[in-house]
């Protein structure tokens, strides 16, 4: 139990820690390597809440791809880090003051002791109770029958996400040089070579194409 | 077992310091960073909400997470492309647009 | 649980139909492609007749009420698709000329159809947020389309960044109803809501978040940032789609979540409502003043919809929600005549700014007429279909006792008055640069005239509308 709290204490000052650093680290390449961390740590505390399965999907999905993905894209970039410090200050005032009203009304709401979760009896609940299955099947349970509609739903938003990015960043170069194979096929001897007879002694008539 | 109200103050908290990365940050990529961090603010909620209640609000999660990424693949294309047309992707200079 | 799968035959269609573009695309040579949004039309046509012939009085839910199959979804499905079918059809000259890569372009069109219908039909939270986010997706992929175009990139960007801001709004707001309420059915929200002695302060947060989420996508004013530069950035019939399709499909969720799953609590969400109202209307019709573009105004004009929209929203407790649909589809048919419009005259001027109207009634008299018809409906002059439902949405506020809000809207239409007039004016009486007539493609000329019968007619035999709208609204209530 005590361990329990201590575990959720350690992860939860780590998710906010690296949630802070995300934002007011000046190298973009660290605000990245934060945000790996802060997803670590929330990892950690899907694990304590019960949901291993998300857990590791967040790992593999964010850790795995997003982030990789971040980090060519910051790369990338050549972000000028110069400007990018100035203009963090620039916006600490409003920025900071519409941040803390709305983090301070979250704790006054959730605080004021009004969130006494009771689970309403007419909701019909679609999930047998968590003891019975394992995490994974209580999932799936839903996912693959209330939820599968939506389901093909996320794969055409995927679809969507897919088509529109290589629309949009796909171009034929045309300053680079590549093996054509079909035209190098379909030489023939004849357009390839060409025989003339070159006078001893003349200059001037043969010339390379 | 710590209590849902724990759960749901650091998610506020989680939230509230991506929602202020958005207005603070100048670059599009950061901003898209600080999304993904309101968005893992939303899971947490969800998966606390859910571990008290029913299996759905992990339904919720697990499609707030296929979506963001594929948000964050999207978002790069076009910030991408107009890195390359304006060679920039501060928000600030983004201005041939205005009022 | 009920799986009689039929009942969504039209998406089926429709999302077929997607995939059957995006594969022709890949066989096509490039001077076939113009097959590509005739077998676009054909198959909307196809899934129009389907849901009309089949969904008809039907009174259904699938998948244990995450998706709704009932009069209300019908009449949207059915809007959606007509609408999806237009806007395929401006695009067809526009396309030709001005963009690459045709296939994924109608594909992705599609898709956005689908969305849009999946919104109106979705009874619980999660589907809602999905369908949205299908829909936003396409929408962003589609307004950066033009992508050499800077100011495209620019629009596109500003409207992916704020567009997954709004989404994480939307988001939290969802987790917080779940979270207090343990579902995210609107109906078992609303009996948790009756039900429940004393809101918690936690679930007006979260309702406020969704306020605010869904203010983003429909861009009312404090929230509407985004929308002047993605309207102006997006190719012209795409501009088209995001103001009447995208915020029509918005409205669709808006109304039935709130006459199904917050009614119960509705003092507290109506003085919201009309404080948006109030400034959306007032601000978006002002700053239309100082415009020189004319998306541009055409965005800021839309914008003020927006307001006399939630205002109706506001007085959906007493008068229903029928005025907003009326004013939907007036609103649908006057946009795409006015972007149809500008469409033809982009398509060979080049200019899309107010001072390029100059003479263009004389150059092209037809284009000119429908695009003053166009104008004078948005205004809300009467014998055409706008002044028809602004009347039912003004009255309908006045009946809900919110006789200022209904005041300040006509006073924010008087402000329209004056610079729809404006553009009239480059329209007929400014002399032209250029004197040579525009010359304007028979697919063209044919949808305007559908168009412009629709805003005639419907202005002043506006009996068929009403009833088909009636028909719908009984369904949410």
């Amino acid at each position: 139990m005590i361990i329990q709290t201590i575990m959720f204490y350690v992860l939860a000052v780590g998710t906010v820690g690296a949630g802070v650093m995300v934002i007011a680290s000046r190298n973009p390449v660290h605000s990245v390597l934060f945000l790996i961390l802060a997803f670590f740590n929330s990892a950690g505390l899907f694990v304590m809440m019960g949901a291993e399965f998300l857990a590791m999907i967040l790992i593999i999905v964010y850790v795995g791809a997003v982030a990789v993905l971040f980090l060519f894209v910051v790369m990338m970039l050549d972000i000028n880090f110069a400007e990018l410090r100035a203009g963090f200050l620039q916006y600490l005032p409003i920025g900071g003051v519409i941040g803390i009203i709305l983090l301070a009304e979250l704790v006054m709401v959730f605080a004021s002791g009004a969130i006494e979760i009771e689970v309403p009896t007419n909701v019909a609940s679609p999930t047998p109770p968590p003891d019975e299955v394992t995490n994974t099947q209580a999932l799936g349970d839903v996912l693959y029958t209330r939820y599968a509609y939506l389901f093909q739903g996320a794969g055409f938003i995927l679809l969507i996400a897919m088509v529109g990015a290589i629309v949009l960043t796909h171009r034929r170069r045309t300053d680079v040089r590549r093996q054509r194979i079909a035209d190098q096929v379909a030489r023939d001897p004849k357009a390839a070579v060409r025989l003339t007879d070159i006078e001893p002694g003349a200059e001037g008539t043969w010339k390379s194409d | 077992m710590v209590p849902l109200l724990y759960y749901q103050l650091l998610s506020a908290a989680l939230f509230g310091i991506g929602l202020y990365g958005v207005l603070a940050r100048r670059s599009a990529v950061l901003i898209v960073l600080s999304i993904e961090l309101m968005l893992n603010a939303v899971n947490i909620n969800l998966i606390a909400a859910a571990s008290y209640l029913n299996g759905i609000g992990r339904v919720i999660a697990i499609f707030v997470i296929t979506v963001a990424a594929a948000e964050v693949g999207l978002a790069f294309a076009i910030i991408l492309r107009m890195y390359r047309n304006r060679g920039t992707v501060n928000v600030d200079e983004i201005n041939l647009l205005k009022w | 649980m009920n799986n009689n799968f039929l009942l969504l035959l039209p998406e089926f269609i429709v999302t077929g139909l997607a995939f059957v573009v995006l594969g022709l695309d890949l066989f096509l040579p490039e001077r076939r492609k113009w097959v590509l949004p005739i077998v676009a039309v054909v198959g909307l046509v196809v899934a129009l007749v389907v849901s009309l012939r089949y969904l008809w009085g039907v009174s259904d839910s699938l998948y244990d009420g995450v998706i709704r199959v009932d009069g209300y979804a019908l009449f949207f499905k059915a809007f959606f698709i007509a609408l999806g079918g237009v806007v395929v059809l401006v695009s067809v000259d526009f396309v030709r000329r001005n963009l690459e890569h045709p296939g994924e372009y109608y594909g992705i069109l599609l898709f956005t159809v689908v969305a849009m219908m999946l919104l109106a039909a979705s009874g619980e939270l999660l589907t809602a947020y999905i369908s949205l986010e299908l829909l936003s997706f396409g929408l962003y992929v589609l307004v950066a389309y033009d992508r050499y175009n800077a100011k495209s990139n620019e629009g596109a960007t500003k409207y992916i960044l704020l567009g997954a801001f709004s989404s994480a709004l939307l988001l939290f707001g969802i987790s917080q109803v779940y979270g207090l309420l343990g579902t995210t059915r609107f109906d078992e929200i609303s009996s948790a809501l009756s039900s429940a002695d004393a809101l918690s302060p936690g679930l007006i947060l979260g309702i406020a978040l969704i306020i605010a989420g869904l203010g983003f996508k429909v861009a009312a004013v404090p929230f509407h940032m985004w929308a002047p530069d993605a309207y102006e950035g997006a190719p012209i019939p795409i501009t088209a789609h995001l103001a009447v399709g995208s915020k029509a499909a918005a409205f669709a969720l808006v109304l039935r979540l709130f006459a199904e799953a917050f009614m119960p609590i509705v003092e507290q969400w109506q003085i919201l409502l009309i404080g948006l109202a109030v400034i959306t209307m007032l601000l978006g019709n002002l700053v239309a003043l100082a415009q020189r573009n004319l998306k541009r105004l055409l965005a800021y004009s839309s914008v003020g919809q927006v307001g006399y929209l939630l205002m109706g929203v506001a007085a959906l407790a007493a008068t229903g929600s029928g005025g907003i649909m009326l004013h939907l589809v007036a609103y649908a048919v006057t946009n795409m005549a006015a972007f149809l419009c500008l469409a033809a005259i982009y398509n060979i001027t080049g200019r899309d700014d107010i001072a390029g109207m100059a003479g263009v009634a004389r150059r092209a008299p037809l284009v000119g007429l429908v695009f003053a018809v166009s104008l004078f409906s948005l205004a809300g002059l009467p014998i055409f279909v706008g002044f028809t439902s602004k009347f039912y949405l003004f009255n309908a506020a006045a009946a809900q006792g919110l006789l200022w809000v209904a005041g300040i809207a006509i006073f924010s239409s008087l402000i329209s008055l004056y610079y729809y007039l404006q553009v009239v004016r480059q329209l007929y009486i400014e002399p032209a640069e250029d004197a040579a007539p525009i010359p304007v493609p028979r697919l063209t000329l044919g949808v305007l005239g559908a168009l412009f019968a629709g805003m005639v007619g419907l202005g002043v035999y506006p009996a068929p509308l009403m009833e088909a709208v009636q028909y719908a609204s009984d369904a949410l209530f």
